[in-house]
């Protein structure tokens, strides 16, 4: 059912308001930690269905209804944990609270 | 035990041109598109002495040194280390390394898989793995329901009146399986009947199932198959955990486990269970308790030192099981006014294990030490069985290797000390046991071809000396296709008395044997495992034969005489032969599904000529399938299990007839689970024998259970019916520990 609304949703014209959106976004997460913290953050905020973090790109796929959640939020509560959400900049004190290798400062290969 | 296999790769990492080298540590994986990294890996460079531990994503960054080449050690708790010859041209390249998961002393295993279920494919052994997210499957209780979601290891009820549960594997009775705890031969002697409640599920981390004659490094009794149960290690245990279970019969269930760390090098973990059946359940209204009553109490408390030359860990059980079953008008007591059963059950236990690592890399002797006392105390009926086992147990094992990692060997000796007592109504049996041993063993790890080659002699005080070859191969054919070839001896003194206890719930007698001699068998099997991917998703199949041969067996003959069970040294044939085919495939993320089948032809000398084992079914078919939603916060799994034919013993039924049923009927048994995640709580609700399968009048003539014709040992399918549970686990992680590489 979801995904057939997802399917409609998406072939609809641009004006109307999808019900169900999914959506990517490039986060600055680093390991393995950090998919599990992002993740576990999303998929407990109303509204969103899945969150499933990509460990090679770093984008995350939501999928969310966009009656009960906007992207905005999303993006709020990504940088809220301590991540870059694409144009949204994670916040310094949750960066703080972050493990050493998930803090942006770690170097990466 | 430094077994190891690398993968080196080189990838890019340039980082300017200063002289560092770098590198990622992984751990390996079924699934070759998934690397987990391995956190707080040790690196260490032997010349030059530098040192770094790898970061949460396995990276680590080390000054190169300026007299090269140099050996690195890479080393991880519960992993095998590696070694690799650093030169010149290192400066501008990455190190990629593998690390396997190390099964054996004294190190500790870490499951770090993402399949729940998996074949250990690097592993020359046929060895499966049970991981704790496979065992939250099957959320109640103990070890004997921890096999419930497998194919290879069967669970039965031994009777209808005590509520034991054994396993059996190739369709031999679990005394032929050796159990073990963290390599310490565990569950033997006294506990072979009971012991398998005495670990609760929660405190498991993982299981390995070896199929075949084990390794010999662990001793000598693993005759069908080693089971190696890896308890949760202090330093990754939750910090808190919670689990409360009841069921529909009333039985209630309550764990605690924790674990923290105490300074830099020490680390502990406090487990502890309780459990409780107060209630008299007797839904087939036969006047006999279903489901015995009583109470259960275990704890563990265990330490780790985690030292630059050295690593020990230590440990102490406690166990106390108390049961009542038999008629409901059974009052504790009087045990001639109505038919009761009583089991007392307890042991206390400590183990400590040290190993050292020698000057020279990838040498190092590990040592084992395990002490234990126990008791038990059995009353059926008017038969009472008294039991008491002081044994310790020491093993000590030198590793090494011969010029690099592909030559490995590891030399040691081994000692038993058991002292047991046996009380039986009028039959004795007491015997002490002392048992050194050595043994060798020699490891090839090839590119497509290794090998395992060991050899064991022990000298028994009582039955001389014995002696335990084992071989095992496997050959990668190619990157999916694993062939695996075994074969190997071992041995075992019988305990007729406890490993048939439950076999005193009859009217029948009991004949002893004349004499008791150690039961030697040999095991020829092999296995051929084949990964594939079929739309995009992985998958495996897997076929595998194994053969036991005995040389000499304690029979269990309920056939040569109707009103008896008579024991006695096995005069002619014994064999079980036992195939299995399993395939598992993930269709996408989501979903996971196992199919198998077993044949099982177990046969040996009853009353006279060569026939089918009672109470094994000669066909046994399963089915698992298990879901999780995207966002990971449901997950639900069922299994179908279904058991064939079993022949039966015959019995004689009050008024003169005989049993006519020579074999059980075809059933199934059908059991499912679902689990919501909330943050640091699950819940869950489950339900065992959904089809409501129950096995009629289970007891023969129940009205009279003093009478010759009673038996509640036929028993071939559930008691009860259908069960229904519900439980919650609750638990805080342990925060990860943040580590200034010591260089």
């Amino acid at each position: 059912m979801i995904l057939v609304l997802a399917f409609v949703a998406n072939s609809a014209s641009a004006q109307e308001l999808k019900k169900v959106e999914e959506v990517k976004i490039q986060t600055s997460a680093k390991c393995g930690e950090c998919k599990e913290r992002i993740e576990s953050a999303l998929n407990y905020v109303k509204g969103v269905q899945f969150a499933e973090l990509n460990n090679d790109t770093k984008v995350v796929t939501i999928r969310y209804k966009t009656k009960k959640v906007t992207l905005d939020k999303i993006k709020a509560e990504i940088a809220a944990t301590g991540y870059d959400a694409d144009d949204v900049k994670a916040l310094d004190a949750a960066v703080e609270k972050l493990p050493m290798c998930c803090k942006p400062t770690h170097e990466k290969h | 035990m430094k077994y190891i296999i690398l993968g080196i790769a080189f990838f890019a990492c340039l980082h300017g041109a200063t002289a560092q080298l770098k590198g990622v540590v992984f751990s390996h994986s079924a699934d070759p598109n998934q690397k987990i990294p391995i956190y707080n890996a040790k690196v260490r460079l032997i010349q030059s002495g530098e040192g770094a531990y790898t970061e949460e994503d396995g990276t680590f960054e080390l000054i190169l040194p300026k007299i090269l080449p140099d050996t690195m050690v890479i080393s991880a708790i519960g992993f095998t280390s590696d070694t690799i010859i650093v030169t010149k041209k290192d400066r501008f390249a990455g190190f990629q390394i593998t690390l396997y998961s190390d099964q054996l002393l004294p190190e500790i295993v870490v499951a770090a898989k993402r399949s729940s279920h998996s074949i250990l494919r690097l592993k020359t052994l046929l060895v499966e793995n049970i991981s704790s997210d496979e065992l939250k499957k099957a959320a109640c209780c103990n070890l004997s329901e921890s096999f419930e979601t497998n194919a290879s290891v069967d669970v039965n009820i031994t009777d209808a009146v005590s509520g034991a549960k054994k396993i059996q594997m190739m369709g031999l009775d679990g005394v032929y399986t050796q159990i073990q705890f963290e390599n310490i031969p565990y569950l033997r002697g006294l506990e072979s009947s009971f012991g398998l409640n005495s670990m609760p599920g929660t405190w498991v981390e993982s299981i390995q199932i070896t199929k075949g004659t084990g390794n010999v490094v662990n001793g000598y009794e693993s005759m069908a198959g080693l089971v190696n149960i890896e308890l949760k290690k202090p330093e990754e245990m939750e910090r808190v955990f919670v689990n409360g279970y009841v069921n529909r019969f009333g039985r209630g269930e309550i764990n605690f486990n924790s674990g923290f760390r105490l300074g830099k090098k020490w680390s502990t973990g406090w487990f502890a269970h309780a459990s409780i059946v107060p209630f008299e359940v007797d839904e087939n209204k036969d006047g006999f308790r279903d489901i015995p009553n009583g109470s259960n109490l275990a704890v563990f408390n265990r330490y780790h030192y985690q030292g630059k030359k050295m690593e020990a860990q230590l440990g102490f059980n406690a166990y106390w099981d108390q049961r009542l079953g038999g008629q409901t008008s059974f009052d504790g007591t009087n045990f001639a006014s109505a038919y009761g059963v009583l089991i007392d059950s307890k042991h206390i236990d400590a183990f400590a294990k040290t190993g050292f690592f020698l000057k020279k890399p990838l040498h190092s002797i590990g040592v084992v030490y395990n002490v234990k006392y126990q008791t038990v105390n059995a009353n059926f009926g008017l038969h009472e069985f008294t039991g008491s086992e002081k044994r310790g147990y020491v093993n000590a094992i030198y590793d090494g290797i011969i010029n690099n990692s592909t030559h490995k060997f590891k030399v040691g000796m081994s000692g038993v000390y058991s002292d047991i007592e046996q009380q039986m109504d009028s039959l004795n049996n007491d015997r002490l046991e002392i048992v050194p041993g050595a043994f060798g063993e020699y490891t090839f790890s090839g590119a497509r071809l290794s090998a395992v080659v060991g050899l064991r002699g022990d000298y028994h005080n009582i039955y001389g000396f014995q002696y335990a070859p084992r071989v095992h191969l496997k050959y990668s054919f190619t990157e999916r296709l694993d062939v695996r070839a075994t074969v190997g001896k071992g041995w075992r003194v019988p305990n007729y008395m406890i490993d048939n206890i439950s076999l005193l719930a009859t009217g029948r007698s009991w004949i002893a044997p004349d004499t008791i001699s150690p039961e030697i068998s040999w095991n020829v099997g092999g296995s051929i495992s084949q990964g594939f991917k079929l739309w995009k998703n992985a998958g495996s199949i897997t076929a595998d034969y194994f053969h036991t041969r005995f040389e000499n067996q304690m029979i269990v003959d309920r056939d040569v005489n109707i009103n008896a069970i008579v024991f006695n040294s096995l005069d002619g044939t014994s064999y079980s032969n036992s195939l299995q085919v399993e395939l598992a495939y993930s269709a996408g993320k989501q979903i996971d599904v196992r199919f198998a089948y077993k044949w099982l032809d177990v046969k040996a000398m009853y009353g006279g000529i060569l026939q089918t084992k009672v109470m094994v079914p000669v066909h046994r078919g399963f089915f698992n399938i298990g879901y999780t939603t995207r966002n990971k916060r449901w997950l639900a799994d069922a299994t179908v299990s279904v058991f064939g034919e079993a022949r039966m013993p015959q019995n004689a039924l009050p008024g003169g007839g005989v049993t006519t049923d020579e074999f059980s009927p075809v059933y199934p048994m059908i059991s499912a689970q679902i689990t919501h995640v909330l943050h640091a709580w699950e819940f869950y609700l489950g339900g065992e024998n959904l089809g409501n399968f129950v096995q009629r009048d289970p007891i023969i003539d129940a009205q009279n259970p003093f009478s010759s014709t009673f038996d509640a040992t036929r028993v071939w399918a559930p008691v009860v019916g259908m069960n229904i549970y519900a439980g919650f686990r609750f638990s805080i992680k342990q925060p990860k520990r943040e580590v200034v590489p010591e260089l």
